[in-house]
């Protein structure tokens, strides 16, 4: 038996994939940053904010719905080096499943949701007699913390569970059982340090280029090769701990007895 | 200082009997503020007992009126303001024109003023021949016929009892849990011009108010758990048991109203010569942090502006959640501010606590101090003022070393302003209407952001020393003097030359052709765009995989 092909590896031999999913992002995106960016000028600025919100929110939710299949065709090709056609062809043949995994990490977030707005509100309502409105808010903001560690954890489920999927896990709730148990503590730290690498690639994006080059005309060639370089960074963090819930749900269902297809 | 301003001071100093002459040089010297122009003389005087009932959002009050005919014409009526009757129904003038709706709100607890006793110091009872109605359902207004003329320059003494019901909070006055925001509540009179005619108004959906300036006793006895937030000095603080008393002292300005809440936290420092006070409700400390450094930076830059701030203390309030509708508003010394009890550092932009104390301060200058009416010219008020706030926080944010590096240009904030008030469709309706002629998206737009934006551009094509030149003499010369317009234009053209005001200032105030505001469309940014870019690709990156 082979050795197990580390994260690295697995993003280097799906360079394709990782640039197909890149490039189909990046072109939702362009569709709502290119009319929001013209109307920005100052004598035309918000004239049209009605038509580009309903924009941003088509484009926004079509990509929710493509997401699935794109994410499979990702997983498939950090699994095994394989051609693009292929990849694609096996993605959305698994898209099925792929969306009944997120509609389940979706419902269970939304009782989570509900469960932490309920006690927030409980407390945010005890708390009145303080007549202190710090106090009520933190308050409110504390009791939403244990929906917030359950948030992370669903996260973490969800990927491992998709990667369980990819790994020819046939059904939903097996998928999500060897998500759940490949979604140790340590993965979970894992999955969320991710994220948060890639909000701080986000952050240094927004703010780099202006620190750099100020706001001058000039700075446009630069901004958009900084920023372009930091979003494919993004890309590559995701891409990389994909890897990893595979290697993760991959040790597990060797374990476990979960079946296959 | 005008022909009817002069015979104004000169008959109220003849008609003064010796005893109040005595008082209001008593009452001068605890008040004016070290380094400020003397306050003027006022002719006018209320002497106001009230006992607040916080449970029953209840005051009972009297009052001693001494009022000197300052006109120049014969007197045969009073005109009188009861303007907590805006709250009494939906037939007022304020509901009917949508005071509540525009608020966003309803009118629940309702609210209003009873007078039970108003008459002459000789006993003559004025109540009874009185007009109370003067608009058909609504009373805020009162009008009584005087038993004898008033010639010009004599004076009358009044004595009135009344009770006010403070309505639940819709707009400036009134209650919101044990929050109390007690303005607008006692009888007084309407504002007599020069000319003898009363610039009487009822209480509008969108208007503010114009007075005549006058010295003012306040005597307040509430349950002593109660704390107390007013403009003027408190001179007397004494317990009676469960109750406690205040007494507060005014001089020279246009009203007095007071905040009441068990949980306020007081805070005060001292700046250029006023003692400042803030009252927050609890946990709000960084947002008191945040408002002291507005007020101070402020307080330094309109006096630099406009002439020194007049008075010996300045108080701020900040209310509850519950009571926004008290907040921003301006009274004399006193200003309910606004923001939420979290505040980002100093080195940041946070206009959702600077704007509204920036803009708030500066009513201490128009209105408080220049007192235009607020009715027929809003845009000098409240136009002025958000120039004024904004011209500030410009300064203030270019400052930061951290937005200086963030390359946060210094029209920033103005182009913020003018990208909003460019953006909506059609045009604004002039902003030199009253201002019951305005919707309230109108007047935001009119009254607000046009003056500043305006005012913004004669800065950027003609000089920064001349707009300051021009707005200082107009703000140095009409305090105190119930200013108008034609004020403003003479002071801009004595500033750039015959004619400014009607060839430049005024077409572009009036929004023709928005001649001062107009700019050719530039290509889009690209740096924006990039960044937008950026943004939505985080926003799929996030979403999509
Ligand atoms: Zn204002």
């Amino acid at each position: 038996m082979t050795r197990p092909a580390s994260a690295a590896e697995r993003l280097g031999h799906a360079g394709a994939a990782t640039l197909l999913v890149h490039l189909s992002q990046s072109l939702l995106a362009s569709g709502v940053a290119l009319p929001l960016g013209a109307s920005f000028t100052v004598p035309s600025f918000g004239t049209q904010l009605g038509p580009l919100l309903l924009r941003v929110a088509v484009y926004t939710v079509a990509n929710a719905l493509f997401a699935p299949a794109l994410c499979m065709t990702w997983l498939y090709a950090l699994l095994h080096p394989t051609p693009l056609r292929e990849l694609t062809r096996r993605g959305f043949a698994r898209y099925g499943l792929a969306l009944r995994v997120s509609l389940a990490c979706a419902t269970c977030a939304g009782l989570l949701l509900a469960l932490g707005v309920g006690s927030a509100w409980l407390v945010h309502r005890a708390l009145s007699s303080a007549h202190d409105a710090r106090l009520q808010d933190l308050g409110a903001l504390a009791a939403c913390l244990p929906t917030l560690i359950g948030c992370s954890f669903l996260l973490t489920i969800h990927d491992t569970a998709r990667a369980a999927v990819a790994l020819d896990v046939a059904h939903v709730r097996a998928a999500l059982r060897a998500g759940y148990l490949a979604a140790s503590a340590r993965v979970i730290v894992e999955r969320n340090a991710s994220g948060a690498f890639a909000l701080a690639l986000f952050a240094l994006g927004l703010l780099g280029p202006r620190l750099l080059f100020g706001a001058g005309p000039d700075a446009g060639l630069a901004t958009l090769l900084i920023t372009q370089a930091l979003a494919l960074a993004m890309t590559l963090a995701r891409g990389l701990w994909l890897a990893r819930a595979l290697t993760h749900t991959e040790r597990v269902l060797t374990r476990a007895s979960v079946p296959r297809t | 200082m005008g022909v009817g301003v002069g015979f104004r001071y000169a008959a109220a100093v003849r008609c003064m009997q010796p005893l109040a002459l005595v008082g209001f040089v008593l009452l001068g010297a605890a008040h004016a503020h070290a380094d400020a122009p003397p306050l003027p003389v006022s002719d006018q005087a209320y002497d106001l007992d009230v006992q607040l009932s916080p449970d029953q959002h209840r005051i009972d009050g009297s009052e001693r009126i001494r009022f000197v005919n300052h006109s120049v014409r014969v007197l045969h009526e009073l005109y009188f303001h009861l303007y907590l009757n805006a709250f009494a129904n939906d037939k007022t003038v304020f509901m009917r024109e949508g005071g509540a709706r525009l608020r966003s709100t309803r009118l629940g607890a309702r609210g209003g003023i009873t007078l039970l006793e108003l008459r002459t110091a000789d006993g003559t009872d004025l109540l009874a021949g009185a007009d109370t109605e003067l608009i058909a359902g609504d009373r805020t207004q009162l009008r009584v016929h005087l038993p004898d003329a008033l010639a010009p320059g004599s004076a009358i003494e009044l004595h009135v009892r009344f009770r006010s019901q403070l309505p639940a909070l819709v707009a400036r006055a009134g209650f919101a849990d044990d929050f109390l925001m007690v303005a607008q509540f006692f009888p007084k009179l309407a504002r007599l011009e020069d000319d003898g005619t009363w610039a009487s108004f009822p209480y509008h959906g969108l208007g503010e108010f114009y007075a005549d300036f006058a010295d003012y006793t306040l005597r307040v006895r509430v349950p002593a758990r109660y704390m107390l937030a007013s403009g003027g000095d408190e001179v007397a603080a004494r317990s009676r048991g469960p109750v406690q008393e205040h007494t507060f002292i005014s001089r020279s300005v246009l009203d007095v109203a007071f905040a009441a809440y068990p949980y306020f936290v007081p805070s005060s420092f001292k700046h250029d010569g006023v003692d400042v006070r803030f009252f927050a409700p609890r946990g709000y400390d960084a947002a008191v942090l945040r408002q002291s450094d507005v007020v101070r930076g402020a307080l330094t830059h309109y006096a630099h502006l406009f002439g020194t701030y007049p008075y010996r203390t300045l108080t701020v309030v900040l209310p509850p959640r519950a009571a926004q509708g008290a907040s921003g508003m301006e009274y004399p010394a006193l200003f309910v501010s606004a923001g939420p009890w979290w505040a980002l550092p100093r080195a940041l932009p946070d206009p959702a606590q600077d704007l509204v104390a920036a803009h708030e301060l500066a009513h201490q200058w128009f209105s408080v101090m220049l007192a235009s009416h607020e009715v027929e010219t809003p845009m000098l008020d409240e136009g002025l003022a958000q120039w004024a706030a904004l011209d500030f926080e410009r300064q203030r944010y270019t400052a930061s070393s951290w937005l200086h590096a963030l390359d946060f240009s210094s029209h920033e904030l103005f182009d913020l302003v003018r990208s909003i008030y460019l953006s909506r469709s059609g045009r604004a309706p002039s902003s030199l209407l009253p201002a019951y002629a305005y919707t309230y998206d109108d007047l935001a737009r009119a009254v607000y952001a046009r003056p500043a934006l305006v005012l913004d551009r004669v800065e950027q094509t003609w000089g920064r020393a001349r707009l300051e030149h021009a707005l200082g003499a107009y703000a140095r010369q009409q305090r105190f003097h119930h200013p108008t317009l034609a004020n403003l234009w003479s002071a801009f053209d004595d500033t750039y030359g015959a004619s400014f005001a009607a060839r430049q200032l005024r077409p572009a105030l009036a929004g023709k052709k928005d001649a001062l505001l107009s700019e050719p469309a530039g290509p889009p940014s690209a740096t924006l765009t990039a960044q937008l870019l950026f943004v939505a690709q985080a926003l799929m990156h996030w979403i999509g995989t």
